[in-house]
């Protein structure tokens, strides 16, 4: 039977290894699936998820007993992600080179071509057309949305759920998702239009 | 129930989120209206893929590194609780106000763009910052941890504190704690000590106009001194001084 949350966080309070381990494995499906689908990255997504918990042990002194153990550590990783997220948008090419740019003067960011020849964020070869839509898609749709439906779907949390950690009303939520199905129902159907179109 | 109401209700059919009276009232329109059972279908298509999509493998990998990460993390709050000693309230208030200014320049350094890497004489870097270095002379970056020699045509991004994601070229590494270096394609390798880590990832044709691909895709490292692990997405090696492996393409590292 498991065991408590708030037996699992007095433990983890008390520094206790295997209270650790029972927590990680407790989350590790829904939220490593939550950040991936997020920031799209694998690597970041891997690195977010440790700094999740690194951050659940530096904090647990202001964690309160009524919240849910779950919401909150999912609040921590979501705020992770748009840090990260914050600092690509501002992300700058640093040459440390009197000349470090082309012949043209053009600095080239190979970040993107080096990113889409990464594998599959499950780690194994791609799944289909679908999935490869379905990455495009999502990666499309505004931060909000995509957190929204992330959590609902990926990491099956409630509206409520999402609420707190969105820290905005239900109803807003259940828009965001809603929304969300109906802007990548517009997507993929575009997508198939257009290879229609090109056949 | 009209067609607009319906058309508003259509996610909440397909995720299944409808209570029992308002689903049979949208249903029984849908099933009389074709547009709007078209509709149901390209949504319900759509969630069909969402739900389709396959979920992460859980990796016992993955719980060791953030275990790990959570002890260390714990150790670290302990040493600095035992470093706090019982002192007289004279010698706490001097404390208290050293403390503080402390913490106020700790977090403006925090907050500064680029406190975690600086460059010798240069514009501190930050993270989501990709470093490139085309000039013979290496460049070192420097990090709490230690720190990384940029060699010739070496290329990282700085990812957050001592971590960096090695694109192309080759680094040195000087770790006094820890430093991880990630190559694209799922290698890692944390290096406590001194060590050469290279990826073989070349650009050909680099211009704006054709754009680059890529011939090999290792990762390399030999230690020199001090140890490091060689982390793929299919294993790990534990590496002494002296010894050097690579990750091959599928992600298994070899001595």
């Amino acid at each position: 039977m498991l065991e408590s949350e708030s037996e699992l966080i007095r433990r983890c309070a008390r520094g206790e290894d295997a209270a650790y381990r029972e927590l990680v494995g407790r989350l590790e499906r829904p939220l490593i699936n939550f950040i991936l689908r997020y920031v799209g990255d694998p690597h970041l997504a891997e690195d977010i998820f440790q700094e999740a918990f690194v951050r659940v042990v530096r904090t647990l002194g202001t964690f309160r007993p009524e919240a849910s153990l779950t919401t909150w550590i999912f609040t921590i990783a979501r705020n992770l992600c748009l840090d990260h997220l914050k600092a690509k948008r501002r992300h700058r090419e640093v040459s440390m080179d009197a000349q470090g740019a082309d012949e043209r003067g053009q600095v080239i960011d190979f970040r993107e071509i080096l990113r889409s020849a990464l594998p599959a964020p499950d780690g194994r070869a791609a799944s289909g057309e679908d999935q490869r839509r379905l990455q495009e898609a999502l990666a499309q749709l505004g931060h909000a949305k995509r957190e929204a439906l992330s959590l609902r779907v990926f990491a099956g949390l409630s509206y409520e759920e999402i609420a707190s950690i969105a820290e905005a009303p239900v109803g807003t939520v259940k828009f965001r998702v809603h929304e969300a199905i109906q802007e990548l129902t517009r997507r993929l159907a575009g997508g198939t239009a257009a290879r229609a179109a090109e056949a | 129930m009209k067609c607009d109401d319906v058309v508003k209700r259509i996610p909440e059919l397909v995720l299944d989120e409808l209570d029992v009276e308002v689903r049979r009232e949208v249903t029984a329109h849908v099933e009389s209206c074709g547009a709007c059972r078209a509709e149901r279908e390209r949504q319900g298509g759509a969630v069909a893929i969402l739900r389709g999509a396959p979920d992460i493998e859980t990796s016992a990998a993955r719980r060791d590194d953030a275990v790990k990460a959570m002890m260390a993390a714990r150790d670290e709050l302990v040493e600095r609780a035992m470093m706090a000693r019982p002192v007289r309230w004279r010698v706490r208030a001097v404390a208290g106000l050293a403390a503080a200014a402390l913490m106020a320049a700790v977090a403006w350094v925090t907050l500064a763009p680029g406190a975690s890497w600086r460059v010798d004489g240069r514009d501190a870097v930050r993270p989501g910052d990709v470093v490139t270095r085309q000039e013979s002379a290496p460049l070192t970056l420097a990090c709490d941890e230690g720190t990384v020699e940029l060699e010739r045509s070496a290329r990282v991004e700085v990812l957050g504190r001592a971590r960096l994601r090695l694109f192309d070229g080759t680094i040195r590494v000087s770790a006094r704690g820890e430093i991880t270096v990630l190559d694209s394609f799922g290698g890692r390798v944390v290096v406590t000590g001194r060590a050469v880590v290279e990826s073989d990832r070349r650009a050909v044709g680099s211009n704006a106009s054709e754009p680059p691909t890529f011939s090999g895709d290792s990762l390399r490292v030999r230690i020199e001194s001090g140890h490091g692990v060689l982390r793929g997405a299919r294993g790990e090696l534990k590496l002494e001084a002296g010894e050097k492996a690579r990750i091959d393409r599928d992600g298994r590292p070899v001595h």
